[in-house]
């Protein structure tokens, strides 16, 4: 059975449109990469696995600008656009 | 309201007694109210940070500054109603401001290395460290100017000691202020920007109202006192704001 993946490019979109809110564009363009690259991720297709990675140390980064529970809750909503538990 | 009381004193310099009295009143409880806000919503945000969040240390060394600007304040407020005749300077409340100041000095440098921890602002530490190096070059004007000013004054040496202190404290201030200034404008509208902007720009009102405050008091133009507390009365009110609106952002979740 195949296992589901994530188009690299919708992951940084909605990354990018979820972080803007709290942090502005610039700084959520950086976000969006920064931990993909920080990760050593660079197919154009992400795995499960990646995308959990990325959500993991995403959580990290935002907490430190707009707190713990905020930085979850926006990682939720990441989840769900993109279709992720 | 404030402009129509202000504003024609800085105009024509006069003023009645009664509505000094008036304006201190009402400037010392405003001022009061807003510590308290800021002390409050700073403190409870620090207790709603994860104790891992590598934001907590700068995010209490803030709410240790607003607390411990908050009991100056009031202490100074206690001895300007009740002194008999002029205000004791400097007083036990002096070294609360100090204190408080060291505090938000230590915040804000705490914060901008925190935030360059991250790795996301582009050529963050270059463009942070030019707008401090162009920060401290008029800071550093103006306080040999304030300190040269109280050179020819037979003033007591504590007094004197008070003098050296709030402009070179200040000074610190709004350099380390510049730098997390400059990368707070990667931050646009946000609310991450918003929140910060409210609180840098208040450290920056306190810092000339302080810049004026010790240079004027050596020139005797009392005719700037609105003027002074009108930009204490900004800072307080930026110090609230930001910090409700930082409590905000991060109680969302």
């Amino acid at each position: 059975m195949a296992t589901a993946t994530v188009p690299r490019s919708t992951l940084v979109s909605t990354i990018e449109q979820v972080a803007a809110g709290y942090v502005g564009d610039l700084m959520a363009k950086a976000i969006s990469t920064a931990h993909l690259r920080r990760l050593g991720i660079d197919g154009e297709r992400l795995t499960q696995a990646n995308v959990e990675d990325v959500m993991r140390s995403l959580t990290g980064g935002l907490a430190v600008l707009v707190g713990d529970r905020t930085a979850s809750e926006a990682v939720t909503k990441i989840r769900r656009k993109i279709g992720m538990r | 309201m404030w402009a129509l009381i202000v504003l024609p004193r800085l105009f024509t310099g006069r003023w009645s007694p009664e509505a000094e009295s008036a304006i201190s009143w009402v400037g010392g409880v405003l001022r009061l109210v807003f510590l308290v806000v800021a002390a409050a919503a700073a403190t409870r945000t620090v207790s709603l940070l994860d104790r891992e969040n590598p934001a907590r240390r700068s995010q209490a060394l803030l709410a240790g500054g607003f607390t411990v600007y908050l009991i100056a304040q009031s202490t100074l407020f206690v001895l300007t109603m009740t002194a008999d005749g002029a205000t004791p300077y400097p007083s036990v409340a002096d070294l609360g401001f100090f204190l408080a100041m060291v505090l938000l000095i230590a915040g804000v440098i705490v914060g901008i290395r925190t935030w360059l921890s991250l790795g996301l602002f582009p050529d963050g530490g270059r463009k942070a460290a030019s707008a401090a190096v162009l920060a401290a070059i008029p800071m550093a004007i103006g306080t040999i100017v304030v300190v040269r000013s109280l050179a020819p004054v037979e003033l007591p040496a504590l007094q004197v000691a008070a003098d050296i202190t709030y402009p070179v404290l200040d000074s610190i201030l709004v350099i380390v202020t510049a730098a997390m200034l400059r990368l707070n404008v990667m931050m646009g509208r946000s609310r991450v920007g918003v929140v910060w902007r409210s609180l840098l720009i208040g450290f920056l009102a306190m810092a000339a109202g302080d810049v004026f405050y010790s240079f004027f008091a050596g020139f005797d133009l009392d005719v700037l006192d609105p003027l002074i507390d009108v930009l204490y009365m900004v800072a307080y009110g930026l110090y609230a704001r930001g910090a409700l609106l930082q409590l905000s952002l991060v109680r969302e979740g």
